[in-house]
């Protein structure tokens, strides 16, 4: 009774620790100058969060249902990082992309009356992560073949030039107008001083008579006193990037799960998933491909001891249907509809069926960019049943971020 | 010890002492660039009264020498990252100072070299 009644307030208090400590961190990292790691897939679907994380993620499962779960996730790189900053530079960056591409998770399983049922741990490993593009070398080279970006290496290079005959005394006045056209997105136009403004328009006329592409659109924007110059490139930029967060991610996993008693292999799920965008990610409207497999190694309970007897395969293809922000490109709302193969290969029970087939509907609503309700419909076409499970998932650095009162998405830094 | 007093013998006069009349002698100034979290490429150039002197692409971190540098020169610093985040540095004193420190995409700075 005891344990029946502190377990929820345990699990409670241990998020709200979670919060406060990754908040903590937060505030530690943004003091220190150092972005943490999430914002790599900040446009990254709900989806495709649940089949890999970048950081953390606490998920709390079938809330209202009798089998309960809180799961962690966590990349053990990234907390590597927290610990480690200088980690952060390339050459380790690349040198862990294997651990980067995995996945640790520990949970444990409570009844209905939120008593312990058993422990999960587990592994998954991104076989295949085309979205991670922070070391792709086709997204470098994208970026280096774009037009716009390419025109601004050689507009800041032209006008840097001239601000060399300029001299040193008054030089230094220019400089602050110079770093804010170059990295600033919120530097208008109209806001630098005419001096300065003069230098770049006559270095644009240059590039005009040398026919650098782009010129001749950037002149036209530069009438508008409200043109941001930064902000026109570095959407260039996100652009580039998005078209990568619809490319695939396969990941394969193992996770074991205990007795109550805490001893393990009651359970082993050999699992597998594919997640693939269909249609442009800039798009309001995104489609994905969900598909997942599974095959459970169970204790078959009808046989003594302990054993591994029963084996269910479980075939789960699906369509993630998602609404993107209208500016920001970041998903907002996803609909995922799926149906369930469920086959039970060994070890069927009296009265079991061996093959069970639903639909399933998801509806996963992205509060914020780490926090996101799922609410798990499923339906059972020849039975007619009907049940739900409803859970919540987050992700440590949307929490640290809503402690720092930017949980809000996040648009082009300056 | 013979390495001490000619190590001596190029430094600076101190701000006691008047400042010699002449032009600035070249010194080399070395670049180095990092990268967080991802890769990047960058580039540096030169300038001396708008005229390229010497150019150098880094990709993905490393540093560069320009081994003839004098004050009023601009160290020039652009590129492209994937990650979080590239560090410029620059091993004399300029303006603005270094290491400065760049979160967005693509990003572009020149330091004025002021000794």
């Amino acid at each position: 009774m005891k344990r029946h009644f502190f377990t929820p307030w345990l699990i409670l208090g241990l998020s709200v620790f979670a919060l406060d400590s990754f908040g903590q961190s937060a505030k530690t990292d943004s003091a220190k100058g150092i972005s943490t790691i999430l914002t790599v897939d900040s446009l990254a679907s709900g989806s495709y969060k649940d089949i890999f994380t970048s950081f953390f993620q606490l998920a709390v499962k079938d809330l209202t249902g009798p089998s309960k779960s809180v799961t962690l996730n966590t990349n053990p790189y990234a907390v590597m990082l927290k610990h480690n900053d200088s980690l952060a530079d390339y050459k380790y960056y690349r040198k862990y992309t294997w651990l980067r591409n995995l996945n640790l998770s520990v949970g444990a399983a409570l009844d209905s009356g939120y008593r312990f049922n058993g422990m999960t741990a587990g592994l998954t490993y991104a076989i295949v992560n085309n979205r991670d593009y922070t070391v792709k070398k086709k997204f470098l080279n994208e970026l280096l073949e774009d037009s716009v970006i390419d025109y601004y290496a050689k507009l800041s290079r032209a006008v840097d030039a001239a601000l060399t005959t300029v001299p040193v005394s008054r030089r230094e006045t220019y400089r602050k107008d110079y770093h804010r056209l170059f990295n600033d997105s919120t530097a208008k136009w109209a806001d630098f001083d005419s001096a300065f403004k003069a230098i770049v328009l006559r270095v644009i006329d240059t590039l005009e008579t040398q026919r650098v592409p782009y010129t001749s659109s950037i002149r036209k924007l530069i009438r508008d006193p409200k043109f941001v110059f930064y902000q026109t490139v570095h959407r260039s930029y996100e652009n580039d990037k998005s078209l990568f967060q619809n490319r695939g991610l396969l990941t394969a996993g193992i996770t074991d799960t205990s007795y109550s008693t805490g001893l393990f292999s009651k359970n082993l799920q050999l699992t597998t998933a594919y997640i693939k965008g269909l249609t442009k990610p800039t798009r309001q409207f995104n489609i994905q491909i969900d598909i997942k497999a599974a095959v459970n190694f169970a204790d078959d309970t009808l046989q003594p001891g302990r054993n591994l007897n029963r084996e269910v395969f479980t075939l789960t293809p699906g369509l993630d249907l998602v609404l993107n922000g209208n500016k920001s490109h970041e998903p907002w709302f996803e609909f995922d509809v799926s149906g369930s193969y469920m086959n039970v290969w060994k070890g069927l029970y009296a009265k079991e069926t061996q093959v069970v087939n639903t639909i399933n509907g998801t509806v996963r609503i992205l509060v914020t960019n780490d926090v996101w309700i799922p609410i798990q419909i499923k339906y059972d076409p020849k039975r007619g049943n009907v049940f739900g499970l409803l859970n919540v998932t987050t992700n440590f650095t949307g929490l640290g971020n809503m402690v720092n009162g930017n949980s809000k998405r996040s648009g082009p830094k300056s | 010890m013979a390495k001490k007093t000619s190590a001596k013998a190029s430094r600076p006069r101190t701000a006691a002492q008047p400042a010699p009349m002449i032009a600035a002698q070249p010194t080399p100034a070395t670049v180095t660039v990092s990268f967080q979290e991802g890769q990047g490429t960058a580039t540096a150039i030169l300038f001396r009264n708008g005229a390229n002197i010497g150019q150098a692409t880094l990709n993905n971190g490393g540093s560069h020498t320009f081994p003839n540098v004098i004050a009023g020169d601009t160290i020039h610093v652009d590129g492209t990252l994937t990650g979080t985040s590239a560090t410029v540095g620059i091993d004399r004193s300029t303006s603005p100072a270094t290491p400065a420190t760049f979160t967005n995409s693509p990003f572009a700075d020149g330091f004025d070299i002021l000794t």
